[in-house]
């Protein structure tokens, strides 16, 4: 181990809490995306997880025992992610926290699985992660990429529309979301077409939408979905599609642009007038006890708000203290038994459940229409509904089915 | 209505293509450098934009404080480049002149970074162009008849300076025959160092006009040198009427391209760059070597 190379500190080592105890703390790796592309996200998610350690060990901690963080940045690089898994490995930490994108959290879980060492991710949503690639030591306590397909396109079933346009970022993730949702529209409403000539790709980085616009406006669709247009992409296509008047003509909707992360940045005046979204944390905040307490929690902590990441890691760490607390020891086998009875209390979702048979939590997505939350001063959404994970998650028989193809 | 619409939409793209590349193509002409970089400084002066109109000064004039300031702090910029780079490289081979620009593009990279971080930003669009515009019976946002207004403007401008006054006809004589024109007692120097503070300049209207539109984001800069180098291929490297012409082309092909085969729209510009090279290697205005 070079000595250096990571900063390694105690981040919630209690500075006016508990006297001294004689007890060894316990012992949490947190490997978090500080720079490069989930940056935003994943940094959210490390202060949900020391604003909770900080709770916790000041409410006298687990058992008498403080909770305490080794933290090291991934870089958004899977090579640097598994070598930080491998370092706090052998310091013998008690579980490891992944803030991480999804291919460093599938590189982390695959270590996981050899290391036998209860490991949670907080921002890698990709759906395989808990099924193909999933086994008893890999937590997910967010949704899962099956939440940006089913919920939408129940929402927009249910409404008259028939026609429709699609945009999206041409690379891997844009297509299966797009696929996803068209096929999910496809069950629950056989007369909804995409309009011919109206399925459009567009690169990554394009932030240029002008002519794709005026050609959506004159093939007047009943609705255009755009979820897989991301980050500059999808808040360029909203303004332009404003200015254009295009949501006055047409309905919108993304899967994902009412997560807070998503739409960070995005300005009041673009806010279209009938976009239909979902969200995994709503703005403004829902008015329950718990989410009052940990959304002002937050806030007086960081001098900033929460993203839905800021809430994974703060229902996180607040949950493996109990599975701590109710085993009475570290002990990982234990950890993966115990972990099923207790409950995953996310601060907005309430009590939720790992199931046991893929260790993925049942949380769901609130789903309603992209709104300015002018309390917060920033976008939030109007109008929402709750849609439990119970619905959309793939049940036992089909993520064993999913499990045994990728064995073969 | 279609119709009408898809050529509004042509002509906006054309106008930002237009001043994305005439600063690239007009640094070539004169001074045989391949600036890698330009995409580099274009996102640079997006982010400045973003930096003047929202940070520094935020209200309804911030837009046109932008306007007036990045541009020039952008020439300024360019001056200084020139002068602590680009001079020393003019006589050394392609392959220096690659290396030194690719290092730019990494610094400015990096200066981004830390300036503004990793997320991208959006500019709104002034007060004075909230409400849509009818032109030729459609409806279009007003900020979109304003980019191709000052477009037109830049390009007409750009042809008084190049054609009708004695600055032009000095970067008209050195494009044509560098060597000659210095014995005939042209400064060099000077007119390089001039030409890359117009181009500069060009990159910083384009940018404040565009902010707008796609907002400031890290990954504009590998974007925008494509795109420029895509008018500029088939323009022809050093040739304004060529950028325009090839501006105008592109946003031809992506408007009704998008129309007819939706799926291929983006591959058509870099078809269109491949047979421009096959059968006019030079491009369209380009001149033969």
């Amino acid at each position: 181990m070079k000595p250096g190379v990571v900063a390694i500190c105690a981040v919630a080592a209690c500075l006016a809490c508990l006297p001294a105890r004689a007890e060894e703390a316990i012992k949490i790796g947190l490997i978090t995306a500080r720079s490069g592309a989930f940056a935003l996200y994943a940094t959210s998610a490390e202060k949900g997880e020391i604003l909770a350690a900080e709770e916790i060990n000041k409410g006298g901690g687990v058992g008498g025992r403080k909770i305490e963080f080794l933290t090291g940045d991934s870089k958004s690089s899977p090579e640097e992610a598994s070598r930080l898994y491998r370092e706090f490995s052998a310091k013998n930490v008690a579980l490891i926290i992944g803030n991480v994108g999804s291919a460093e959290t599938a590189a982390i879980s695959a270590l996981a699985r050899e290391a036998r060492i209860p490991t949670f991710a907080t921002v890698g949503y990709a759906r395989s992660l808990t099924e193909e690639l999933g086994h008893d030591y890999f937590f997910r306590p967010i949704v899962n990429s099956r939440a940006f397909a089913r919920p939408l396109a129940e929402r927009l079933a249910k409404q008259t529309y028939k026609t429709y346009c699609t945009i999206n970022n041409d690379y891997t993730l844009g297509h299966d979301v797009n696929d996803d949702f068209l096929r999910a529209l496809k069950k629950l409403r056989p007369d909804a077409t995409v309009l011919p000539g109206c399925e459009f790709w567009v690169p990554l980085t394009t932030t240029d939408f002008t002519s794709y616009i005026t050609a959506i406006l004159s093939k007047r669709p009943d609705a255009v979905v755009f979820s897989g247009l991301v980050g500059p992409s999808g808040r360029a296509f909203i303004s332009q599609a404003k200015s254009f008047g295009l949501f006055k003509m047409t309905a919108g909707a993304h899967a994902s642009i009412g997560w807070p992360g998503n739409n960070d940045g995005l300005r009041k005046q673009d806010v279209p007038e009938n976009l239909v979204t979902a969200t995994d944390y709503p703005y403004p905040p829902l008015k329950t006890p718990s989410n009052v307490k940990f959304f002002d929690a937050f806030k007086a902590r960081w001098s900033e708000l929460p993203l839905s990441e800021g809430a994974y890691g703060y229902a996180t760490v607040h949950f493996v203290a109990k599975v701590f607390e109710k085993d009475g020891n570290e002990n990982a086998a234990d950890f993966v038994k115990t972990a099923a009875s207790v409950t995953y209390d996310h601060p907005a979702a309430g009590p939720l459940k790992f199931r046991p048979f893929d260790n993925q939590v049942n949380m769901g997505v609130w789903i309603g229409r992209l709104a300015w939350d002018a309390q917060d001063d920033r976008p939030g959404m109007e109008d929402i509904e709750y849609v439990s994970g119970d619905t959309y998650l793939p049940g036992k028989d089909e993520v064993e089915s999913l499990r045994k193809d990728k064995g073969k | 209505m279609l119709i009408t619409l898809q050529i509004v939409s042509a002509l906006v793209t054309a106008g930002i293509l237009f001043m994305q590349a005439a600063g690239l193509t007009l640094i070539f002409g004169v001074s045989r450098v391949l600036n890698l970089a330009h995409g580099s400084l274009f996102m640079l002066a997006l982010f400045m934009s973003y930096a003047v109109s929202m940070q520094v000064i935020s209200g309804p004039a911030g837009f046109w404080i932008a306007l007036l300031v990045v541009p020039l702090a952008m020439a300024a910029i360019g001056v200084v480049v020139e002068v602590l780079l680009f001079r020393r490289i003019y006589q050394a081979s392609i392959l220096v002149q690659v290396l030194l620009t690719i290092g730019i593009i990494y610094v400015v990279g990096d200066l981004v970074r830390l300036g503004w971080g990793l997320t991208s930003k959006s500019v709104p669009t002034p007060d004075l162009f909230g409400a849509p515009i009818q032109l030729m019976g459609i409806f279009i946002p007003a900020y979109y008849a304003f980019v191709l207004a000052v477009s037109a403007a830049v390009a007409a401008l750009l042809w008084f300076i190049v054609q009708k006054t004695t600055w032009g006809l000095l970067i008209r004589a050195a494009a044509q025959d560098r060597t000659m024109s210095s014995a005939l007692g042209v400064n060099p120097s000077l007119l390089f160092t001039s030409v890359f503070g117009l181009s500069m300049w060009l990159v910083g209207v384009a940018a404040v006009l565009y902010a707008p539109i796609g907002g400031a984001s890290p990954g504009s800069d590998v974007e925008s040198m494509i795109e420029a180098f895509a008018v500029v291929v088939i323009g022809g490297l050093g040739s304004i009427w060529g950028a325009i012409a090839a501006a105008l082309m592109i946003g031809f092909i992506k408007a009704f391209g998008i129309l007819v085969l939706p799926q291929y729209a983006m591959s058509f510009v870099f078809v269109l760059m491949a047979v421009i090279l096959v059968i006019r290697p030079r491009g369209l205005f380009g001149a033969a070597e």
